[in-house]
């Protein structure tokens, strides 16, 4: 997994930018948090690692966080940040670590399997299944 | 600032601290103010995120904010997970608090033992109870519209309901507004000859809308109409499902098919729905036409023998019905001045008549155990209380560590309702189990009690009784501790404030008050019971075997093949080792049959036949009277002389003849039965003694005996009694054999010893006087429970002081004397208030008692002493441990 600077394409204006698919949202945040974090490095982590291809509005990412919570899958404290903010961080519990393990399993052979089928038609050119 | 600081140190705190120290759930505004921090927080960074990659500071926040979105639906997420989280941290508090309970219940499983069976019993009790109650007389009957069926009676002379005659019955059908359908119905006890023994069934002779008027038609074939009323048509029956499935095999064919019912055929037209019962004969099962008319003698507007039923029309209420049939009686009795003395008539619901006798026996049973319940509750709020003071270590580290008072409460009341619901599972069991004991024991005419089951209406029930007893259990205990201070709990272990002593005073006293009402009860009904039973009958009861014979088929049509088989019959019996002697009846005492006739005497004529004394006509062999030990006061008894072909004559009880011909000897004079004018003549030959004839409590009935030779008609219905020399029970079967062989054919039923009878004359108060006593005894035992423990409790408390008091030179005698005090005290107030409550309750027993009055100063002061004597010695043991006190071995540990 490369690690690139952010250099934020602009979503939206973006010509490759695509709509997150409703509930991975969720799993990336899962995954964002292998440490706790507030919103905004949640948010700043999944942009970095998309390199700003995955287009969504930074509220989502916070109705992502209290979803999970709701569900027990993160919990939640007030901390402070490096430079002496308040913050709101949050972190996987072991509910949530598993859930995590088997959601990723599930979609990574999803899309494997929708993927195979379309890369075997040999006319077809589908951008999406490059990465 | 400082508010603020504040309010970080509560954020800050984890949400496992917070929920160890039972902290507030987050309020809204509070939770608002967490999402808008949030948001500020993340625009900042963004926007410096922004500035850092070359943007202008305004510009970047713009593009921050526009990044963000829309916060609403932000908001709406935060709210939720917040109601969600508050919602698991309380259902997590009450999984934790059950497990404590259950855990408390589980380290004392005497005290789990006892708190159970206690609720058990009377949970249980509670819902046997209430669902004969419930089936008796809340449940509608089975027909549509049950309201609207009613009873019609006519009142006589006297005022006394009555039946109808038939010239009555089809005037007031003729036109009626508030009547839909009328039907008149009379009993049918028909023979039943098919493939196994001949059997007596009971069955129904119905005016034709008899089943119009309940509102249920036949399942398979069709009702009766008008044209199977009409004498010389072909003899048409309906008969109840039980009957086809049992005797015709479920024959799908069976419309047509015929049925030989004493001795006669009768074609089956309709079979009734599965599940039909007529309620003014629940074990009726077939139905055949009445066929009267007007032109009979048995239809006179006097001879009323016919139970009528009506359905009134939707507008209709028994009330208007009574008021118009009032009315046209009223025109009737104008027009036949001679037939009807005072007329009126009654109208009451179905369920109201067939419910008149039991409705008050079961609503003072209803009475009997909710007072049973309330002692069982008071004793689990004793167990409750005394644990109570067992743990209260345990609760004050808890309070210590800040829980609320809210939070003791909801404990509690978690305990009651668990030890509740227990008691409600295993109370269910046995209220299943009590409601065939019920059945048992349960005199004969309760209607519908067979129907009892457990349904619904009862698991709603039994649960309403369960959440009451463990929500009042459950709190009473922390009620009594509500005015002591908190910090009192966290004191010195020992020491119990006299408030919690005072509650458990009280409860005591409301026990001893509570049983004492359920054993005066109990023992009103014993003196009753005695009162029924030794009530002289007038004939010696002892090692007496009756069985009923009917008469039928083509083998007895003359007088002449009745009256061999009689002889027969006696000479069979007679003939059997261990028997003392044999007599025939028409009718037998406290079997429930009926036979009565007006008496004219020829020396005492009288103008209007209608007021002719009437008496039971008893058509007997010769030797009944003797058989019986009925005394024969004068003259001589029946013999063998007295056939056919000799003169009648009669024998008259003595409280007939005085009450007629006063001091005059009846010897010599002479009676007609039925009409005056027509009718042989009986010649009195002899004055036997009175005897009770309906049953113990009732009158004894005026009676002429005639012999069975000398009657007009042929009685196909015949008593046999048999005197024994041993146990009766055990020629049961030589006897029925000995019938069997003077004629294989004819069925023999309602075979019992006359003790059985008497037994089954006195049935209801024997069934309440059961349950009074097993509720009473219950009581007894429970009271005496609280007696004792409140009393071994204060011992146990006042140790340091009654040590202090022997140390000090005090005799033992005195300390015992001190606790025993409090015994006497405390069931002495007990005793005082019940026999108050006992008193304003006596109304209950009316109608229920024979001969004693409720508030009987004998049974009172019986209970009373009883009681008290109860009392004293579950304070004994208390007391005797208390003077046992060791004052050095106290002191030293004080």
């Amino acid at each position: 997994m490369a690690r690139q600077s952010a250099n934020d394409p602009k979503p939206g204006t973006n010509a490759y930018a695509l709509p997150v698919v409703k509930g991975t949202l969720d799993l990336l945040t899962l995954k964002a948090l292998w440490t706790p974090m507030h919103g905004f490095e949640v948010t700043a982590w999944i942009e970095q690692q998309s390199e700003g291809r995955l287009q969504f509005d930074d509220s989502a990412i916070y109705q992502a966080l209290y979803r999970l919570e709701k569900k027990g899958l993160l919990s939640a404290e007030w901390g402070v940040t490096a430079n002496n903010r308040r913050a709101r961080y949050y972190r996987l519990t072991p509910k949530g670590r598993e859930h995590l393990t088997t959601e990723t399993e599930r979609l990574l052979r999803y899309s494997e399997t929708v993927a195979a089928i379309l890369r075997s038609a040999p006319t077809m050119q589908v951008e999406g299944a490059r990465s | 600032m400082r508010r603020s600081i504040r309010r970080r140190a509560r954020d800050t705190i984890r949400p496992g601290v917070r929920r160890l120290f039972r902290l507030p759930i987050r309020r809204k505004d509070l939770c608002e103010q967490d999402v808008r921090e949030e948001i500020r927080l993340h625009l900042e960074l963004r926007t410096e995120q922004l500035i850092a990659q070359g943007m202008a500071r305004a510009a970047a926040r713009a593009e921050a904010e526009r990044r963000m979105g829309d916060t609403r639906s932000m908001r709406h997420e935060a709210l939720a997970r917040e109601r969600r989280l508050s919602w698991c941290e309380q259902l997590g508090d009450l999984g934790r608090e059950l497990q404590w309970c259950l855990r408390g219940l589980r380290r004392s499983p005497l005290f789990t033992v006892t708190a159970l069976l206690t609720l058990t019993l009377g949970i249980g009790a509670t819902t046997a109870i209430f669902s004969v109650v419930d089936r008796v007389l809340l449940s509608p009957l089975p027909y549509p519209d049950p309201e609207r069926v009613v009873t019609i009676r006519e009142h006589n002379g006297e005022g006394r309901p009555s039946n109808l005659g038939f010239a009555t019955f089809s005037d007031l059908a003729a036109d009626s507004s508030t009547l839909a359908s009328i039907a008149a119905y009379r009993p049918w006890v028909p023979t039943l000859v098919g493939d196994g023994d001949p059997r007596l069934i009971r069955g129904q002779r119905v005016s034709p809308s008899f089943f119009d008027v309940l509102g249920v038609q036949p399942a398979i074939g069709r009702g009766l109409v008008a044209a199977d009323d009409q004498s010389g048509t072909e003899r048409v029956v309906v008969i109840s499902d039980g009957l086809w499935r049992r005797d015709l095999h479920g024959d799908p064919d069976v419309i047509g098919r015929t049925l030989t019912l004493s001795g006669a055929a009768w074609t089956v037209v309709g079979v009734m729905p599965r599940g039909f019962v007529s309620l003014s004969d629940p074990t009726a099962e077939a139905w055949r036409p009445l066929r009267y008319d007007v032109s009979q003698a048995w239809a006179c507007r006097a001879c009323r023998h016919l139970s009528v039923l009506g359905r009134l029309n939707p507008e209709a209420t028994a009330t208007s019905a009574a008021s118009e049939l009032d009315a046209q009686i009223k025109d009737l009795a104008t027009a036949f001045p001679s037939a009807y003395v005072d007329p009126g008539v009654e109208v009451v619901t179905l369920h109201r008549q067939i419910t008149r006798a039991v409705r008050p026996a079961l609503l003072l049973l209803m009475g009997a155990v909710v007072v049973f319940l309330l002692i069982a509750c008071a004793n689990l709020t004793h167990l409750l209380l005394a644990r109570g003071g067992a743990r209260r270590g345990e609760l004050s580290v808890r309070v210590a560590l800040g829980a609320s008072r809210w939070r003791l409460v909801r404990l509690h009341v978690i305990e009651g309702l668990l030890l509740a619901f227990g008691g409600g599972v295993l109370g269910l069991g046995l209220a299943i189990i009590g409601r065939r004991i019920m059945l048992a024991l349960a005199p004969p005419d309760v209607p519908r009690l067979h129907e009892t089951q457990l349904d619904g209406t009862l698991l709603l029930f039994a649960l309403a009784v369960t959440t009451a007893v463990g929500l009042t259990t459950g709190l009473l205990p922390v009620l009594g501790r509500w005015r002591v201070p908190w910090k009192g709990l966290a004191g010195a272990g020992r020491r119990v404030t006299a408030t919690r002593r005072s509650v458990r005073a009280t409860l005591v006293v409301a026990e001893v008050a509570l049983t004492l009402v359920l054993l005066i009860g109990a023992g009103l009904l014993l003196r009753s019971l005695g009162k029924q039973v030794q009530e002289p009958l007038g004939f010696a009861p002892d090692r007496l075997l009756t069985q009923l014979i009917s008469l039928s088929g083509p083998g007895f049509r003359t007088s002449e093949d009745f009256h061999t088989f009689y002889g027969r019959v006696l000479d069979e019996v007679n003939a059997l080792p261990g028997i003392v002697a044999a007599g025939l009846t028409s009718q037998l005492p406290l079997s429930e049959d009926h036979d009565g006739y007006s008496i004219h005497f020829e020396s005492r004529p009288s103008d209007n036949p209608e007021e002719a004394p009437g008496a039971r006509r008893y058509a007997v062999s010769p030797g009944y009277v003797e058989t019986m030990g009925i005394p024969l006061l004068r003259g001589r008894s029946l013999d063998e002389r007295d056939d056919a072909d000799h003169p009648g004559v009669a024998l008259i009880s003595a409280g007939f003849a005085r009450a007629v011909l006063g001091e005059q000897n009846p010897i010599g004079e002479r009676i007609r039965l039925g009409g005056h004018d027509d009718g042989p003549w009986y010649t009195i030959v002899g004055v036997v003694g009175d005897t009770k004839q309906d049953s113990l409590t009732a009158d004894v009935a005026p009676a002429v005996y005639l012999p069975l030779e000398q009657w007009k008609f042929n009685d196909n219905l015949v008593s046999l009694v048999v005197r024994t020399h041993s146990d009766p029970q055990a020629q049961a079967r030589p006897v029925r054999d000995a019938i069997r062989r003077a004629d294989p054919d004819q069925p023999v039923t309602r075979i019992a010893t006359m003790h059985e009878l008497t037994l089954r004359s006195a049935a209801l108060t024997r069934f309440l006087l059961r349950l009074f006593q097993a509720f009473g005894s219950i009581a007894l035992v429970l009271a005496s429970i609280g007696i004792f423990g409140v009393l071994a409790g204060t011992v146990v408390e006042r140790r340091d002081e009654l040590a202090v008091r022997l140390a000090l030179g005090a005799r033992p005698e005195s300390i015992r004397s001190l606790v025993l005090r409090q015994a006497v005290l405390l069931t002495s107030i007990g005793i005082g208030l019940g026999l108050v409550g006992a008193v304003a309750l006596s109304r209950l027993t009316e109608g229920l008692l024979y001969g004693v009055v409720p508030t009987d100063p004998a049974t009172y002061a019986a209970v009373a002493i009883l009681l008290f004597g109860v009392g004293t010695v579950a304070g004994w043991i208390p007391a005797r441990r208390a003077a046992g006190t060791d004052p050095v071995a106290i002191l030293r540990r004080m």
